[in-house]
């Protein structure tokens, strides 16, 4: 063994922790901005990429650490979001929907007010009054939204409506009765197309189904439990009406996703899909044509139609290490621009009033812009917004479990009971506050 | 070197850390479970019995038997064939000698796959449209036997089994396998002596012999199936 001088020894040891050190010590002092998002599908990143690339150009000096966690709707994303939370150390900014979700952030003290930057861009007047609505909590703002799905679409498949000269339907009933006439002209094509694999294209369903029954202002109610479930006749209705379409659905249905049966329909195996517009996304890049395989209608369009809006929002969390970062990132996603570049790659509309439609490419979203700035918007239940997600996740359990036993007596207890477990009108009067 | 008791604790350390995390987690889920905890934050109230009592009684009832009845068909369904099945591939791959080499990973392989990939395998298997199993019934003129699968609710759980037991089949055999061969030979010697066939050696021979590893096989699956 040879035995070292011991002061080389310690030279080393020095130069390894310098060199060590560091690194570490430049990088903590270097602008950063650590964000957590659940965008990783694709189109999906393409989009997030297209806000980054505007970020660093308003802000070149400051490094965006991306964390993408898949798993839409962000449910993968909360289950690592609270361990970071709960132990304090908070990401810069990451992403929410709105409403009951953020909510829930809120009462967690998980996040902070965006007041400054919402009157700084002046989005009392740029935004629509719902979406002021969906992310005011004990009246400050918390989260600042940059897109909106449409989740009311009926997707239909064109050369069996015309074969048929069929109209899209406009009510349920209408609904009902063009599924009738494809059933008794064309038995092997299954009328209505759903996929209840994940459970929740069966809210979708019904959500369409209780805003062509009771309206907007019953939907608004339900959700937020602001109704007799039991004696209501505006519950029972819908879920009669819902139970008139079983007869008429792709009978296997358990065994399909939405993205399973958007093909299908698109290929004339089956009739008509109530979908969002995603689907729109799904089914372009597949290789159908709108217009020439498939076409969409806002539905219902009676009594009166809605836009059912999903927004997605971002935050700012208390005790964040980089707080600039933050309001430089929350700003530059109410920018216009920005927002109508995100949204044509991400296939959802942009939020600010500034945005033409015609920036879009498509029909479609045309359409859905319009929609958004002269209709009424009503924010959509899914992944529980308006109610809790608690309830929700065990309305999707009602709801399937209804479609193959439709006991519209049981399903209205069920429904009670789990309003009442889940708290649902003790957790919204965030919606009712003035 | 002289090992002291400062030594013995040093070296117990890591292990007592572990074991006090663990056991720390157990006593923090029972007092959560006795808690009023909504929302994200954690919430120190304290609710007593409550939550036991809406488990129970309340309205979480059905779907706790619901979730009980599950367990259950999931132990009995699952378990007992796929420790059938592992136990006659074992001693069939010890007859067969050699071949066993080439058949034994193909048997094993498809423990190696995540449970989302053969999730996803299965699913587009199971199809009542588009997968093999229905078709397959169709090609061969039998369109009647083609069944809803996974879109019929009562057949769906007997589906998942049977993906499992196909997943976990070559994890039973790969333990059947190894107290098998640890049984000595000179036993099975004795009973081509006497003139047992292949059969009778199974039943005799083998079966009263590998309690131990039935045992074992047994208590993994249970954990794998809760």
């Amino acid at each position: 063994m040879i035995r070292r001088p011991r002061i080389t020894q310690w030279l080393v040891i020095m130069l390894a922790a310098v060199m060590t050190a560091a690194p570490v010590l430049y990088a903590a002092d270097q602008q950063q901005l650590v964000i957590y998002h659940w965008w990783t599908a694709g189109g999906e990143r393409q989009a997030m990429q297209v806000i980054f690339d505007a970020f660093t150009k308003k802000n070149p000096s400051t490094k965006i650490v991306d964390n993408p966690v898949a798993g839409g709707g962000g449910i993968t994303l909360k289950t690592v979001l609270l361990g970071m939370l709960a132990a304090k150390i908070p990401p810069d900014t990451f992403q929410s929907l709105s409403g009951a979700e953020l909510n829930q952030y809120v009462d967690g003290n998980y996040v902070a007010p965006v007041d400054d930057v919402w009157k700084a861009q002046n989005l009392d007047a740029n935004y629509p009054a719902v979406i002021g609505k969906m992310t005011t909590f004990k009246g400050q703002h918390y989260g600042i939204p940059m897109n909106a799905h449409r989740a009311n679409w009926l997707f239909y498949n064109t050369k069996l409506f015309n074969e048929l000269k069929l109209a899209p339907p406009t009510t349920v009933d209408e609904m009902i009765a063009a599924a009738k006439r494809i059933k008794s002209s064309k038995p092997n094509v299954a009328p209505i197309a759903i996929g209840t694999r994940e459970k929740w294209p069966a809210v979708f369903l019904f959500d369409v189904t209780l805003l062509s029954t009771g309206g907007p202002d019953v939907y608004e109610k339900f959700y937020t439990g602001q109704l007799s479930v039991k004696t209501a006749p505006e519950v029972r209705a819908a879920l009669q009406k819902f139970k008139d379409l079983i007869p008429y659905l792709y009978q296997f249905h358990g065994a399909k996703t939405w993205s399973d049966i958007a093909g299908p329909m698109a290929e004339g195996q089956m009739g008509m899909m109530v979908i969002g517009d995603f689907a729109a996304g799904l089914l372009v890049q597949a290789g159908y044509k709108e217009g020439v395989d498939w076409d969409a209608a806002g539905f219902p369009k009676k009594p009166q139609e809605v836009f059912l809006m999903i927004v997605d929002t971002f935050v700012r969390p208390t005790g964040a290490k980089h707080p600039e970062a933050t309001t430089a990132w929350l700003t530059n996603l109410t920018d216009p621009k920005v927002q109508g570049e995100f949204n044509i790659v991400k296939g959802s509309i942009a939020i600010h009033k500034a945005v033409p439609d015609t920036t879009y490419p498509d029909k479609l979203h045309q359409e859905a812009s319009r929609t958004f700035k002269s209709k009424r918007i009503v924010p959509s239940s899914i992944h529980g917004v308006l109610a809790p997600p608690a309830f929700l996740s065990d309305w999707q359990d009602i709801l399937t479990r209804f479609l193959y036993s439709p006991d519209i007596n049981r399903a209205l207890d069920e429904i009670s009971s789990a309003m009442e477990l889940d708290k649902v009108s003790d957790s919204s009067g965030w919606y009712w506050a003035k | 070197m002289a090992y002291t008791r400062a030594h013995a604790l040093l070296f117990l350390a890591p292990l007592l850390l572990i074991v006090l995390v663990m056991y720390g987690m157990m006593a923090w889920t029972v007092a959560v479970s006795l808690d009023d905890w909504v929302g994200m934050a954690p919430v120190w109230k304290y609710h007593g019995l409550e939550n036991f009592r809406t488990l129970l009684g309340g309205a979480l009832r059905e779907r706790l038997f619901t979730s009980l009845r599950n367990n259950l068909i999931w132990l009995v369904v699952f378990i007992a064939p796929t420790t059938a099945l592992g136990l006659f591939l074992a001693y069939g791959l010890d007859l067969v000698g050699p071949a066993e080499r080439v058949l034994r990973p193909l048997f094993l392989y498809p423990i190696a796959l995540s449970f989302v990939v053969s999730g996803t395998l299965w699913a587009w298997m199971y199809d009542p449209d588009a997968g093999v199993i229905n078709n397959l019934f169709r090609m061969l003129g039998l369109g009647r036997w083609a069944q809803p699968w996974i879109a019929d609710p009562h057949l769906a759980t007997f589906c998942l089994v049977g993906a499992a037991v196909w997943q976990y089949t070559g994890f039973a055999m790969t333990l059947y396998l190894a107290a098998i061969r640890d049984m000595p030979r000179e036993i099975f010697e004795a009973a081509r002596v006497d003139g047992a066939t292949d059969v009778q050696t199974f039943r005799h021979v083998v079966i009263p012999n590998v309690g131990h590893a039935t045992m074992i096989v047994v208590a993994m699956l249970i954990l794998v199936t809760l």
